[in-house]
């Protein structure tokens, strides 16, 4: 944007001006824009990501308000009674507070970054990341009904979420400084006003946010679930198959645990690779997280993330079901 | 971006949200219990936008250019006005069992007097159990759905099934035989006779011979 920044402008045209003329043109056009977009598969493509939109964007809302409302009352005192100060405890107790937060993912990043900005030891506030969308109470409670009478299912998704976001936890504090995260600088605290640190960040993180709706509609859209029973039968491949999926498709982790429920042609461990790789990372937390902290660091973060989750939920499948 | 088109697009992102809640036209991406939080994130969204958007205020700290595409949602919903999802997303995904209905109180069909009316997800799931227990077996059953089809020129009585937003949605059908095929993405109620034994296995939808098929108008709620 730095050359729309730099861009000579007329006195009486800003930008905000333009924005506001181009959405009323299309306001104004809107039946002849409706028939030049007329196809069904683009339609439901549309459908899928103001869906997603939609949905997400309450959430992350409560996230941005959430992570101003830590910057400005949760004192640095307060989070270290809290929070031990020793970095290798630090990481299972963010990842057992993550119960506390009954939202999902798209709310958990802004959150995240406003704990580290109180002074959490990053591994610990990105633990609480991986652990905030996988086992707090309103995602238990819907693998539950989803899996109406298989409670190992749901003990073996919280349990494996835990040990996922707890391993990937001391993987961050083992890689120390070589992690490279990117903080943006902030303004002085007190110049900036509670609604305006909110606003930023919203504006910050909801690019991203919509960047992986796209990809996510457009999988959701266009590629048919009906692939993926090819290799359904096959006990590692299938779970490595709804392992992808479960990145791919970022359902949200309150849902997709009736999704699971309902790909009866893959064995359980397949679908609690799907329930435990699913809120830790999809494509659209990858998007955030890079926003928010950096494409080198997501690109470093990302994959450690997908393999952990792969291979502490086959653990668990093995062991619990 | 300035800080007053910080201020812009936030506050068209939180019309949109608003629009969509107060006309009902939420409903064809999420659950109905969305209403009140899309409402209150609407609003919560303008008193954040409200001051840079006059130019009043606001930072002018940067974003990324990832910003600009808070547009794209709001320039769709006006534009395109997206429709409920239908067929064609029914169609693709018809090889996808239906789900087990997460709770199901059996609702057992009186024999005599009139058709029953039964909604579709009961239909299947009482298709798959093992010895009929709600008895459809020989009753005069109505239900209601929109039309899909498929590439042997069959066609389906559909409903999508929807948990958290249209993303995750699971399609529901029946066949339906003795009818032509109404156009897709119709809406019909279907009054017919199951075709006993048919549904039990998951992978196959049940099916239905149908006596009378009456168009109806799309519902406020298109998914079930």
């Amino acid at each position: 944007m730095a050359q729309l920044d730099t861009a000579p402008r007329g006195r009486w045209l800003g930008q905000a001006e333009v924005v506001a003329l181009v959405a009323l043109a299309v306001v104004i056009g809107q039946h002849w824009v409706r028939e030049a977009l007329d196809a069904e598969a683009l339609r439901t493509w549309c459908t899928m990501f103001v869906a997603v939109v939609v949905q997400s964007t309450p959430f992350l809302v409560a996230g941005v308000l959430l992570s101003a409302s830590i910057s400005r009352f949760l004192s640095e005192g307060a989070l270290r009674r809290l929070i031990p100060e020793n970095p290798v405890l630090a990481v299972p107790v963010a990842g057992i507070a993550g119960v506390g937060l009954p939202g999902c993912e798209c709310a958990a990043v802004p959150v995240t970054d406003g704990l580290m900005r109180r002074g959490l030891h990053q591994a610990a506030a990105l633990t609480f990341l991986l652990a905030a969308p996988a086992v707090n109470p309103a995602v238990i409670v819907s693998t539950a009904v989803a899996f109406r009478g298989n409670h190992a299912m749901v003990f073996a998704r919280v349990g494996a979420s835990l040990v996922t976001a707890i391993l990937v936890g001391w993987w961050c504090l083992a890689r120390g400084d070589r992690l490279r995260l990117e903080r943006r600088a902030r303004m002085h605290e007190h110049e900036e006003t509670f609604l305006g640190a909110a606003l930023h960040d919203f504006l910050y993180a909801g690019g991203f946010l919509v960047i992986g709706a796209m990809a996510a509609a457009a999988i959701n859209t266009f590629v048919p679930p009906r692939i993926l029973d090819a290799v359904a039968g096959h006990a590692l491949l299938g779970a490595l198959a709804l392992g992808a999926f479960a990145f791919v498709a970022a359902l949200c982790s309150e849902s997709d645990a009736f999704v699971a429920a309902s790909l009866t042609s893959f064995s359980d461990s397949a679908k609690l690779v799907f329930l435990v790789v699913g809120p830790a990372m999809d494509i659209k937390l990858a998007s955030m997280e890079s926003g928010q902290f950096g494409i080198g660091f997501a690109r470093e973060f990302v994959p450690v993330v997908l393999v952990v989750a792969v291979l502490t939920a086959l653990t668990a499948g093995w062991l619990l079901l | 971006m300035s800080a007053k088109t910080q201020g812009v697009v936030v506050a068209l992102l939180a019309a949109v949200l608003v629009r969509l809640a107060l006309t009902g036209e939420y409903l064809r991406f999420v659950l109905p219990w969305m209403r009140w939080p899309l409402l209150i994130t609407g609003l919560v969204l303008l008193v954040m936008a409200i001051r840079p958007a006059l130019g009043l205020g606001g930072s002018a700290e940067r974003v990324p250019w990832a910003t600009w595409l808070l547009l794209l949602p709001v320039l769709i919903v006006f534009a395109v006005a997206p429709p409920p999802l239908g067929a064609y997303l029914a169609e693709r995904r018809s090889a996808q069992p239906p789900p087990r209905p997460a709770s199901q109180s059996v609702v057992r069909v009186h024999h005599g007097g009139g058709p029953v009316d039964l909604g579709l997800d009961e239909f299947t799931w009482g298709a798959a159990q093992p010895d009929d227990v709600m008895g459809l077996t020989g009753a005069t059953l109505r239900v209601e759905g929109f039309v899909s089809t498929d590439h042997q020129g069959g066609w389906y009585l559909t409903r999508l099934v929807i948990f958290c937003c249209a993303a995750d949605a699971v399609v529901e059908r029946i066949k339906i035989l003795g009818h032509p095929a109404p156009p897709r993405d119709q809406w019909v109620r279907v009054t017919g006779v199951w075709v006993a034994g048919t549904g039990a296995d998951p992978a196959t939808p049940p099916e239905m011979t149908a006596t009378q098929v009456v168009d109806l108008p799309p519902p406020k709620n298109p998914y079930g």
